[in-house]
């Protein structure tokens, strides 16, 4: 798996996580079994939950 | 050299022993509720008065040298300058005689005493007496005015009379004409701001003493005599807010700047070796502010000039536990120790059962902030500080009036699709400029960057409004002490990406001071 690939891979395991289809341990499963050590794919997905998504809202549209 | 306070007891002891105040006046019960602020303004006082005399002492000794040093070639044929064995007793003899000049020592023959290798006995026993009795004399002046305001002897007694107590050998000009006046107790402008006026030596409060080595004092006046003087008694109403240690600041306008640091330092508890333990230091010590020409103590009835307090401005939606409304008042809390908040208005604080993210800020697309989210299940003070530090960036330091310009906005920070919205943050205006250097020179940024993680997510860790409500919440953590959240942020640190370890923090934790003290906002700068 190239570097591109990988980060595609990577990209739908942090996605699904977030759109809940998968739990904080299935995902790291996930990534492990892509080759990402256990401890950089559990301080990483973590590390995003402390992104907290700014979230834009438009009241007007009811957007978000 | 003053090196402690002196304990309450021991002070209420020699104020006794002293005789400052007669016994059948003193009132022991009424203190037992002050030892807190009492032990505070000794404190205060001791280290203002260090930092006084070290000032002096520098600028003599600098002086000094020049006169006691002469040049000498050494063995390598190097001019260099040293203190010639001649004057080395001029020097020494110069040195004490300051010290009685500056009533270091009751005089030279205290030095026979000395332990002549011990460099930092300074002999200021009579010194130390002379800065508690003036404190005392504050103390008690304090203690007579709170008991005359309680509401039944102020319904007797609504005013009061300027007396001499003791003669003096120079009488103020101001005081000696309002000898005999009588004026509301409530008057607070007559007896604060007039006659205990700092411009003549006063301390800027309404109760006695007027001033270093005044003997003006004040005699209770009944009702029907203020009454027959045509004084308004019906308006009088209890002070509740002043307390012993109101107006209570230090003039440093001449002191040394390096001195003036190293007090404000002392005065926080910043002496420490991790920013942990300064954090707990600093909780235990004074909230001071630095003035400029004053160093002001931070009292409930001078709350600080930094900014107004935002407590009641973050409203508490219905569905908030009573848990996490604790974790927001003890986020809260922590950071009004710290700073005020300038113009933000007040939005409304949501409690969610979220699992995959801790806390959101919200705000629209017209630029108005909504609301912040907490999650109950994973949020916690960190997180609270965290989106409370995008509120912040977002209002507060909203570039509406000093922004770049776009050319130059996508040159520092690349073709980001969100360019309307995040140059709108504080984060990417030329205020935090220092903060961006600071944040990408870090080591917590370039772990960023190494981890093996999906480019996009990264990018927007990396990115600077991130970067920026990381380090805030951690910068809060740090500069107000909370052990909780200190504990956080290591834990933070320890396990995950975006938060440094004390030492990679510092040079960010400089910028982000540096930040709310330009704007003035800061409680502690």
């Amino acid at each position: 798996m190239d570097e591109e690939e990988l980060d595609k891979a990577m990209t739908e395991i942090y996605d699904d996580f977030f759109a809940k289809v998968v739990d904080f341990e299935s995902a790291v499963n996930k990534l492990v079994d892509l080759g990402v050590s256990e401890e950089d794919a559990r301080s990483g997905l973590a590390s995003m939950m402390t992104i907290n998504f700014t979230i834009i809202d438009d009241l007007e549209s009811g957007t978000r | 050299m003053i090196t402690r306070p002196l304990p309450f007891e021991q002070a209420v002891k020699m104020l006794e022993r002293r005789a400052v105040v007669p016994a059948s006046q003193w009132n022991p019960d009424l203190w037992r509720g002050f030892e807190k602020e009492v032990n505070q303004r000794s404190f205060f006082s001791a280290n203002v008065e260090n930092m006084r005399f070290l000032n002096r002492a520098k600028k003599f000794i600098l002086d000094t040298l020049d006169l006691a040093t002469k040049e000498v070639i050494d063995s390598d044929g190097k001019t260099v300058r040293m203190l010639s064995g001649g004057d080395r007793a001029t020097f020494v003899r110069t040195m004490r005689e300051f010290m009685i000049q500056e009533s270091m020592v009751s005089g030279e023959e205290e030095f026979f005493d000395v332990d002549q290798k011990e460099i930092t006995d300074l002999r200021s026993e009579n010194r130390l007496r002379l800065i508690y009795e003036t404190n005392l004399r504050q103390a008690y002046g304090f203690g007579q005015w709170k008991q005359g305001q309680s509401p039944a002897i102020l319904k007797r007694f609504p005013a009061q009379r300027f007396v001499r107590d003791r003669i003096v050998r120079v009488k103020r000009p101001r005081h000696a004409l309002s000898e005999g006046e009588v004026r509301l107790k409530s008057d607070i402008e007559y007896w604060g701001n007039y006659q205990n006026d700092p411009k003549i030596g006063g301390f800027g409060v309404p109760w006695a003493p007027f001033g270093f080595n005044s003997g003006m004092g004040l005699q209770d006046v009944d009702r029907e005599e203020a009454i027959a003087l045509g004084l308004p008694v019906e308006e009088i109403k209890p002070d509740t807010k002043r307390g012993l240690n109101s107006k209570l600041g230090a003039l440093v306008k001449t002191a040394d700047p390096d001195l003036k640091r190293k007090l404000l330092l002392k005065l926080r508890g910043y002496e420490a070796p991790d920013a942990a333990e300064r954090g707990r230091r600093a909780a235990q010590g004074l909230q001071v502010e630095d003035k400029g020409d004053t160093i002001q103590l931070i009292t409930e009835d001078e709350p600080a000039s930094g900014g107004s307090n935002f407590a009641d401005k973050l409203v508490s939606k219905k569905g908030v536990t009573k848990r996490v409304e604790a974790i927001k008042q003890r986020t809260l809390k922590a950071i009004e120790k710290v700073h005020g908040d300038g113009p933000l208005e007040q939005i409304e604080f949501i409690q969610t059962r979220a699992r995959r993210y801790r806390g959101q800020y919200v705000y629209s697309l017209s630029g108005e902030a909504l609301e912040i989210k907490l999650s109950g299940i994973s949020g916690n003070e960190i997180t609270t500080a965290h989106e409370i530090g995008h509120w912040v960036d977002h209002q507060a330091f909203n570039t509406k009036e000093h922004r770049y310009g776009r050319k130059e906005f996508l040159e520092l920070f690349g073709n980001v699709k969100d360019y309307r919205f995040r140059s709108s943050y504080g984060s990417y205006g030329p205020e935090f400029a220092e903060f961006r250097k600071a944040y990408v020179e870090s080591e917590g940024y370039s772990r960023i960057e190494q981890a093996t993680a999906p480019r996009g997510y990264k990018k927007y860790l990396l990115s600077m409004h991130e970067g920026w409500a990381r380090a805030y919440s951690q910068w809060i953590a740090e500069q107000s002490g909370d052990e909780v959240m200190i504990a956080e942020a290591r834990k933070r640190n320890d396990k995950e990406l975006g938060h440094w370890s004390d030492e990679d923090f510092a040079p960010i934790s400089k910028a982000i001071t540096n930040i709310f003290t330009k704007r003035g906002w800061m409680r502690k700068s």
